[in-house]
This record gives C-alpha cells, sequence and structure tokens, in this order.
C-alpha cells in the first residue's frame, strides 16, 4: 500500500517537474527569440513605441490671409413659466379631478411681451357645466407669468376626463419678441405649473402639443 | 510520512514555479523596451526626455554629438557669443548611409561652403529683395533638394529642423516656414530648438 | 514530532513564498509605470505652415516690436458685437457697404485699444490659460502666435514651451510671421455664427487680413 502511495508520490512528482521543464525551455526559447532579434538591422524590423505619434493628425494650419476666432457658446433661450416670480400658484390637479372628474375646460389668454398672462376669468374661461372646476383653475392660471421672451395668444385646454392627451397648450400664434437678438433660438419649455400630472400624461415631450 | 513529503514538495514548486516566470518576464520585458527605446531614440537623434530648452538667462549646452535625423538649418552668430555680429545659416544634412552627428555635419557644411551670411541690414530689407539674398537661396535650394530627395509624399515624418541663437530675428526662420509650406502638405512640420553655445 | 516540524515549515515556506511573490508584483507595476513614462515622446515642437485660407484658432497672440502684446480670445466678441450694434444704431443711414467698412473699422479700434498687454503680463495670461486647460482636459486650444520679423528666437522658444506643459497636452500652437499693422487694416472684421464640433452654435470672430 505505502509502495503505491510513493508511486504515486514519485509519479506527480515527475509531472511536475515535466511541467516545470517545459515552461522554462519555453521561456527560454523566447529569449533567444529575442535575443536574435536584436541582432537584425534595427530600422524597419523593431517598430518603436514612439511611432504611435503619427496616428496624431496634423494640427491645424494657420492662414496668413485670416483667422477665425472660436467664440462663445449661444445658449438658447427657453420660453417657459417663470419661477423666479413668487406669485406663481401650481394648479392642484388630484384636486381639481376629486372636485370634479370629468371637469374640461378652455382657456384663451394672451401673453404679454413682458411675461403677464391676461385674460378675463369671467368671458375666456369655457368650461359649460363645470363652473367651479372652470373658476378654481381659472384662478390659478391667472397667477402664472413667463419668461419674456414671446407674447401672443396662448390657449390651455384642461381635459381631466380625456384619455391620453389631458393638457393641451396652444402655442401657434406665439411671435418671439422683438428686441431677441436675432441669434438667439426661443425654445417653449415648461409651459405649465400642475401639481400631481406627471409630464407623460401631457403629451410625448411632456410640455407643449402644437396644434395646427 | 511519504505522502506528506510529496504534497509538501509540490506546494512548494508552485510560488517558485510562479517566482521565476515573473522574473524572467520582467526581465525581458525591461530589456526589450531599453533596447528599443536607446535604438529608436538613436536613429531619431532625439534628445533624453527632461532636456529643458535654454532660457534666455541661463545657457545650457546643446550636445553636439546627437545624430542627425532630417535637413537641420543652424543660425549662429558670426563671431561666437556675440549677438550683435551677422547672423550665418549653415545648411547641415544627414549623410546617405552612416549616421553622422551634428559636429560632423557641420564640418561638412564648412567645407562644402553650405553656408551663408545674412547682411547686417536684413531686417529693413522688403520682401522680395530678402528672397534674393545669397542667404535665402541657399535655404530655398537647400530645402527643395532635400525634399527631391526624402520626401516623396506628404507625411508626419517629413520635418526640417532649426536650431539658431536666442537673439536671431524671427525673419529668417519665418522664411525657412515659409519655403516649407510652399510644398503644402509634404513638410508639414517644423521643428524648434535653440542653440546656447557652438562648441566646435 | 516529525509530522509537526513538516508542518510548521511548510507553513513558514508558503508565507516566504506568498511574500516573493508580492513583492514581485511590486517590482513588476513598478518596471511597468517607469517604462511607460520613459516611452513619452519627447517634446517637438509642431509648426504647422501656414496655407492661404482663414485659419481657426481659440486664441491669437500678436506679438508687437516694442515687447507688448495683443490678445484675442473668446471673450473679443462679445465686445466687437456690441460695437456693431452700437455702430448700426448710430449709423444706419449708410450704405451697406459703409456701414460694413464702419463697422470693421471700430470693432478693430476697440479691440486694439483694449487688447493690447504690456509684455510682462504674457506670463501670467500663459498660466492662466494653462490652469483653464488642464481644468477641462476634454477641450483643445489652438493658439496661433503672429511674430513680427524683429522679434528675437528666445521669446518664441519661451512661449512655445510654456504651452506644450499643459498636463493633457490639449494645447496646440501654429506660429506664423505677420504684424500688427496687418491687423490694423484688416478689410473685414465679422461676427459669425457656426456649429462647432458639438454641435453647438457658437459666435466666432472672423477677421480677414
Amino acid at each position: 500500500m505505502t509502495g503505491s502511495i510513493q508511486n504515486r508520490g514519485k509519479n506527480n512528482r515527475s509531472w511536475t517537474m515535466a511541467i516545470a521543464g517545459l515552461v522554462l525551455v519555453a521561456i527560454l526559447y523566447l529569449a533567444l527569440h529575442e535575443i536574435l532579434l536584436s541582432f537584425l538591422p534595427q530600422d524597419n524590423i523593431m517598430i518603436p513605441l514612439t511611432s504611435i505619434e503619427e496616428k496624431i493628425p496634423v494640427p491645424p494650419r494657420p492662414g496668413v490671409k485670416g483667422i477665425i476666432i472660436t467664440g462663445p457658446v449661444i445658449q438658447d433661450l427657453v420660453f417657459q413659466v417663470d419661477f423666479k416670480q413668487s406669485q406663481i400658484k401650481k394648479l392642484n390637479w388630484k384636486r381639481i379631478e376629486k372636485i370634479d372628474p370629468t371637469a374640461d375646460v378652455k382657456i384663451r389668454a394672451k401673453v404679454l411681451p413682458t411675461g403677464e398672462l391676461v385674460f378675463n376669468p369671467v368671458t375666456d374661461v369655457f368650461s359649460p357645466g363645470h363652473s367651479y372646476a372652470g373658476s378654481e383653475i381659472a384662478k390659478i392660471v391667472q397667477t402664472w407669468r413667463f419668461t419674456p421672451y414671446k407674447h401672443g395668444e396662448i390657449r390651455f385646454w384642461f381635459n381631466f376626463a380625456s384619455r391620453g392627451v389631458k393638457l393641451t397648450i396652444d402655442v401657434h400664434d406665439l411671435r418671439r419678441n422683438a428686441d431677441i437678438p436675432e441669434k438667439y433660438f426661443v425654445k417653449n419649455g415648461l409651459l405649465f405649473y400642475v401639481k400631481g400630472l406627471q409630464p407623460a400624461r401631457v403629451n410625448q415631450f411632456g410640455h407643449v402639443v402644437i396644434r395646427d | 510520512m511519504a505522502f506528506k513529503r510529496s504534497e509538501e514538495i509540490r506546494g512548494m514548486d508552485l510560488p517558485s514555479l510562479i517566482d521565476v516566470v515573473f522574473l524572467l518576464l520582467i526581465f525581458f520585458l525591461v530589456t526589450m523596451q531599453f533596447s528599443v527605446e536607446a535604438s529608436s531614440a538613436k536613429r531619431r537623434g532625439a534628445k533624453p526626455p527632461d532636456i529643458q530648452l535654454p532660457r534666455a538667462r541661463g545657457a545650457e549646452d546643446v550636445p553636439s554629438d546627437d545624430v542627425l535625423s532630417t535637413l537641420l538649418f543652424q543660425i549662429q552668430y558670426a563671431v561666437k557669443n556675440d549677438s550683435s555680429s551677422p547672423r550665418v545659416v549653415y545648411v547641415l544634412e544627414p549623410s546617405g548611409q552612416n549616421p553622422i552627428t551634428r559636429n560632423e555635419a557641420l564640418q561638412n557644411a564648412k567645407r562644402d561652403s553650405m553656408f551663408a551670411i545674412f547682411p547686417r541690414d536684413f531686417l529693413q530689407l522688403k520682401e522680395n529683395q530678402f528672397k534674393r539674398l545669397p542667404a535665402c537661396r541657399l535655404i530655398s535650394d537647400a530645402i527643395f533638394n532635400y525634399k527631391e530627395e526624402h520626401f516623396h509624399r506628404p507625411s508626419l515624418d517629413n520635418t526640417v529642423e532649426i536650431r539658431a541663437e536666442k537673439d536671431v530675428e524671427f525673419k529668417i526662420i519665418n522664411f525657412i516656414m515659409q519655403e516649407c509650406s510652399a510644398y503644402k502638405d509634404t513638410i508639414p512640420r517644423v521643428i524648434f530648438r535653440t542653440l546656447a553655445q557652438v562648441k566646435d | 514530532m516529525a509530522i509537526k516540524f513538516r508542518e510548521e515549515d511548510r507553513r513558514k515556506m508558503e508565507l516566504t513564498s506568498l511574500i516573493d511573490m508580492v513583492f514581485i508584483l511590486l517590482v513588476f507595476f513598478l518596471v511597468t509605470v517607469t517604462v511607460v513614462q520613459l516611452t513619452v515622446k519627447e517634446q517637438k515642437l509642431p509648426v504647422p505652415t501656414p496655407i492661404s485660407e482663414p485659419g481657426r484658432a481659440q486664441i491669437l497672440i500678436q506679438l508687437l516690436a516694442d515687447g507688448r502684446f495683443l490678445w484675442i480670445d473668446d471673450q473679443a466678441t462679445s465686445i466687437v458685437s456690441r460695437i456693431m450694434d452700437q455702430v448700426e444704431k448710430t449709423f444706419g443711414y449708410l450704405s451697406p457697404r459703409e456701414l460694413e467698412n464702419k463697422k470693421t473699422h471700430q470693432a478693430l479700434r476697440v479691440l486694439l485699444n483694449k487688447n493690447i498687454f504690456p509684455g510682462d503680463l504674457l506670463e501670467s495670461k500663459l498660466d492662466r490659460l494653462i490652469s483653464k486647460a488642464n481644468k477641462t482636459p476634454s477641450s483643445q486650444y489652438f493658439i496661433l502666435l503672429r511674430v513680427p520679423d524683429s522679434v528675437p528666437y528666445y521669446h518664441i522658444i519661451d512661449i512655445i514651451q510654456k504651452l506644450s506643459r499643459a498636463k493633457f497636452h490639449n494645447i496646440s500652437y501654429g506660429c506664423v510671421g505677420g504684424s500688427i499693422a496687418q491687423i490694423r487694416n484688416s478689410k473685414n472684421v465679422k461676427v459669425v455664427i457656426e456649429k462647432d464640433k458639438h454641435g453647438r452654435r457658437r459666435e466666432n470672430l472672423r477677421i480677414d487680413f
């Protein structure tokens, strides 16, 4: 029994020696290869690591006829509810829904060049059969102020019962203010201030549904 | 007992093997890196990476025994260390087969008259008068000939080197750059180096 | 007893081997790091050769013969566009071409008044530029250095050497001959709106010498 274990021990030992030997031979072979390689003429065989620099493109050539100096980025202006103003109130969607789940309120208002929103809460609010919801919404919408980049007519349509688009804001009558320099784009930003209404439920962009 | 001994031996072998492998790996890596770096550095005539270019005040000698790798215009004062003396331009070229050092190339240039002196009033000269100076003609011809021989297609490798003393006026250097740019993309870069003291 | 001795022996041996391995790994990484540093290429000073189209740069430095320098960067655009708006308002009655000339003239006058600095400020301005470049490794800067004929070589080398010390090598530079008189007599100065490589719109300043 001991003999066979000894034999096995010896076998394992010789296995290990064999593997070690093989590794050593491999390393020695690689070493020899490198040494032989280094005796060859240096020029094109060994590509130096510094040749990586060749892939770097030549820097831009300066002109002698003129120059264009890069200037600052033009940030787009965003026309949106001006949250810096203190009197702006949030419209609480859930509360109105609880009051009147089928409320259907249309408001036709004007944005003045100063950013103020003006409309007559009696004649410019259309909410047939939902007068309570209508007046609630109108009271809150009257507090809204916009950044003074656009002016014109703006229409809000709050349709609580609708599936899909529940808030539509018609902005196609808005024009950019005259005092904004040409170079700026004015984007439409957040045009409503509604609590509890996820932007996804308004439309895919979360802000405006533009009607043509 | 015999069983334990063989386990013991096997346990010892593995870390030793790994040690040996790593040692040899490192050894050959280092040897290869150093030999590649040294050989390519010698070939390019490059300076060791940490050399400081001489500033206005202190001076540091640029070794004159480094190998010339490309066409080199050396602009120095006609009288050593006298920045009020006229400027002289030497055209140094690497010779065909064997690499030569900058010093050797300078001797060759002196022997073959590949140099020219700028007149004292060269700054006041107008553009076309300046171009017709023998020194400028020498420069243009040298660039043209060198390009014909060595720069066959546009490449980042095609460079011309300028080494000048610190007070040499930019007009000469600008001229060399303009001549290079005349060949469009063939010579995209010019190497600037300074010359502190010329040891010859 | 013999067994215990061997076990202890083996444990000591294992520990030594492990320590050996750790040291070897340490040496391995030290060597690799050193080797990487060595292969960083030596400081070549690339000087692009000029072509005859308006070049692009982030900063223009024009050296003057008397040691001063003109520095134009992205802040110049807003100054120039303001001047041009003023000219537009005041001289709106002029014909378009005369108006252009007037705008160019005024813009250059203001630029050359406000942006010429004494020579000793150059170093600090370059330092500030380099620290800005080091803070934003992803932005590329190209500095155009215009040098008149009489400026000595070491002055240019100093500037170029300083610029090439940017940590992330994101400053590239070009050097051409040219005098401030050429800029003063520029034919045309315009503010153009162009998209940069990220697609953002920028107000760029175009000067045609």
